[in-house]
């Protein structure tokens, strides 16, 4: 069996001797569309992270039988493509879950107390020449008691619920899928979602319900003092319009691990604002625990087991 | 009845209304030995949170009755000789419980996902040039299935412990005082602490049993991957210790709220640390949020009115 992995180096330099022993694994770090199509000549399962599998890369792999993705999303696959040729494509889910959930509240305690500006102070030698044994200049808001308010009450948004109830939050939901499904936490709509919430936590995929849900109109039915934290997907809010909202104090600041356009460019709106402490961020790498990344691989090595 | 506040700058701005609703009170941000002993000339009760309460101070304060901690440790005051003179201390316990579990979280959840280094990583541009997104990449350890141990199993221990078991983690304590015992957590020997801890966290009181309680000779037994959270009292690491363990990887990052010396000495051996990007430190605002703040003051006026009233 040959398995061609064309962009590896998503996964960082966590061990590939899962997959390996299956069969004759070819890794490249990263293809270029015209890269790609050459390396697929004559492989039996193909794996991509980021890599495009179109139409015109399907016809470049004759022998190809499976198409693993490395990650859940699978935006870069033409599925229907996959299904027209009889190709079955299998994702990964839930590798990240924990990591995602660990790195939403990372942010979330990060913004609300305040943590580069405390860390600030001491290392500065502010903290030093302040004279006071504590530094009571930045009150900071204390969670328990406030509202979480999560768009996309997945299997992610779940988790994030049951530790923010631990830290005493009130939780509430938006079902972008319009099933809420979810029982334990009261499902209302998105209004009274921004309008509640102290902060606002998504975990939703994108899609045509989601692409532009927050623009400035609804950052504006939050309250000044909220927090949004986005993990699902860049285009799921105005990316412009939460750079002026948190600038100009509409809400009180953001935390982000995805973005429209990725990496970042440099001239985006968020590396342009006015108030750079209001905001926290991550490349995307909230999934990329390295125990996460050794559940990735292990689960593609599984798929790939199953055969076709 | 005149109130007086010897230090209450270090609550800083908000409302003191619950005091001023009380009687006469008269709050001073700061003041040197020698002003306390003039400004507690005529108080019926003295609230001070870090002000030393000497039997000095008390000869000078005829008509005082009460005094009031603000806060929950009572390091400052000399109990025996208030208790010599007839007058009742009081301070204010459980009002930061839930702001200091918080912090707690902020500190090791920033430690583990090496939070500084990916927020730069975005600010600098760094990620935009990057060609690949793992050229960004430290490796960030998850949570989940780690091992958080406990120093000092108390209320603000408990709330830790709770949070850390929605977060999947073990939870492990070592009582200090030998008086927590709970069927809710595995209790552990010191020893076993430091050997199986990935976060260790110290919510302890300072006393004869913690001082110095974890020195090179501790962290040596800690994993070289793991992370110390002190929340409890500065003198119960030793800092020197703690700056070299990090330093030289014998542990992987520390995160600190309290030190033995407040506020932290400019040539203090934290600010001389070869890897600052290995530590978090707050400024002992742990228990610092808003709310915390109005329930001190409202436990303050609490414990003046329970007094007055019972006499």
């Amino acid at each position: 069996m040959k398995i061609v992995f064309l962009d590896a180096a998503t996964v960082g330099d966590t061990s590939l001797a899962p997959i390996a022993r299956l069969g004759e694994l070819i890794c490249y770090d990263r293809s270029m569309p015209a890269e790609a199509r050459e390396r697929v000549g004559d492989c039996d399962v193909l794996i991509v992270n980021k890599v495009r599998v179109d139409s015109d890369l399907l016809d470049a792999a004759p022998a190809l039988k499976l198409i693993c993705e490395a990650a859940t999303g699978v935006n870069n696959i033409d599925v229907e493509a996959c299904e027209k040729r009889g190709i079955p494509v299998r994702n990964v889910a839930g590798y990240s879950t924990d990591s995602v959930v660990q790195e939403t509240f990372m942010h979330l305690l990060s913004l609300l107390g305040k943590a580069p500006y405390f860390d600030g102070a001491v290392k500065s030698g502010a903290y030093s020449r302040s004279g006071l044994f504590t530094d009571v200049s930045h009150p900071f808001i204390e969670i328990t008691g406030k509202t979480l308010g999560i768009i996309g009450m997945g299997t992610i948004g779940q988790k994030v619920a049951s530790v923010a109830s631990a830290f005493g939050m009130r939780v509430i939901y938006f079902s972008t899928s319009g099933t809420g499904h979810c029982k334990d936490y009261p499902c209302v709509d998105l209004d009274t979602l921004l309008a509640e919430s102290d902060v606002v936590s998504i975990h939703a995929p994108l899609n045509a319900r989601t692409q532009g849900l927050l623009k400035m109109a609804e950052l504006r039915k939050m309250k000044p003092s909220a927090f949004l934290i986005n993990m699902g997907r860049g285009g799921i809010v105005d990316e412009a319009d939460l750079a002026a909202a948190v600038d100009e104090g509409v809400i009180a600041g953001a935390a982000l691990d995805v973005f429209t356009v990725e990496p970042l460019p440099l001239d985006h709106p968020f590396l342009q604002v006015k108030h750079p402490e209001r905001f926290r961020f991550t490349p995307h790498t909230a999934w990329a625990s390295v125990e996460a990344r050794e559940r990735l691989v292990a689960i593609i090595a599984d798929n790939i087991a199953k055969g076709w | 009845m005149k109130i007086v506040f010897l230090d209450a700058l270090t609550l800083g701005a908000g409302s003191f209304a619950a005091l001023e609703a009380l009687g006469e009170f008269v709050g001073y941000g700061d003041s040197t030995p020698e002003e306390g002993l003039s400004r507690v000339r005529d108080c019926d009760v003295l609230i001070v949170n870090k002000f030393k309460v000497t039997p000095a101070l008390l000869d000078a304060a005829p008509r005082l009755r009460l005094v009031c901690e603000s806060g929950t440790g009572m390091n400052n005051i000399d109990v025996d000789a208030c208790t010599q003179r007839g007058i009742p201390v009081r301070n204010v316990a459980a009002y930061s419980t839930a702001t200091v579990a918080q912090t707690t979280f902020m500190h090791i959840l920033s430690l583990m996902g090496d939070a500084p280094h990916f927020d730069q990583a975005v600010k600098s541009g760094a990620y935009s040039r990057s060609k690949i997104l793992t050229e960004v990449f430290t490796p960030f350890v998850e949570a989940a299935g780690k091992t958080l141990g406990i120093i000092g199993l108390g209320a603000i221990g408990r709330q830790v412990a709770r949070i850390a078991q929605a977060m999947d983690m073990q939870v492990i304590y070592y009582s200090a005082s030998g008086k927590n015992h709970t069927a809710d957590f595995e209790e552990v020997s010191l020893a076993e602490l430091l050997r199986r801890s990935d976060v260790l966290t110290i919510h302890a009181p300072m006393s004869d049993r913690t001082r110095g309680l974890i020195g090179a000779e501790e962290l040596r037994q800690m994993k070289p991957t793991a992370f110390l959270v002190n929340m409890g009292r500065g003198g119960i690491v030793d800092e020197a210790a703690l700056v070299e363990a990090v330093d030289g990887g014998v542990i992987a990052g520390a995160a600190i709220d309290v030190f033995t010396k407040e506020p932290l000495p400019l040539d203090h051996v934290y600010m001389q640390a070869k890897h600052p990007e290995r530590f978090r430190f707050t400024p002992h605002i742990g228990w610092g949020s808003e709310e915390a703040r109005t329930r001190l003051v409202e436990g303050i006026a609490a414990n003046i009115r329970a007094w007055s009233e019972g006499l």
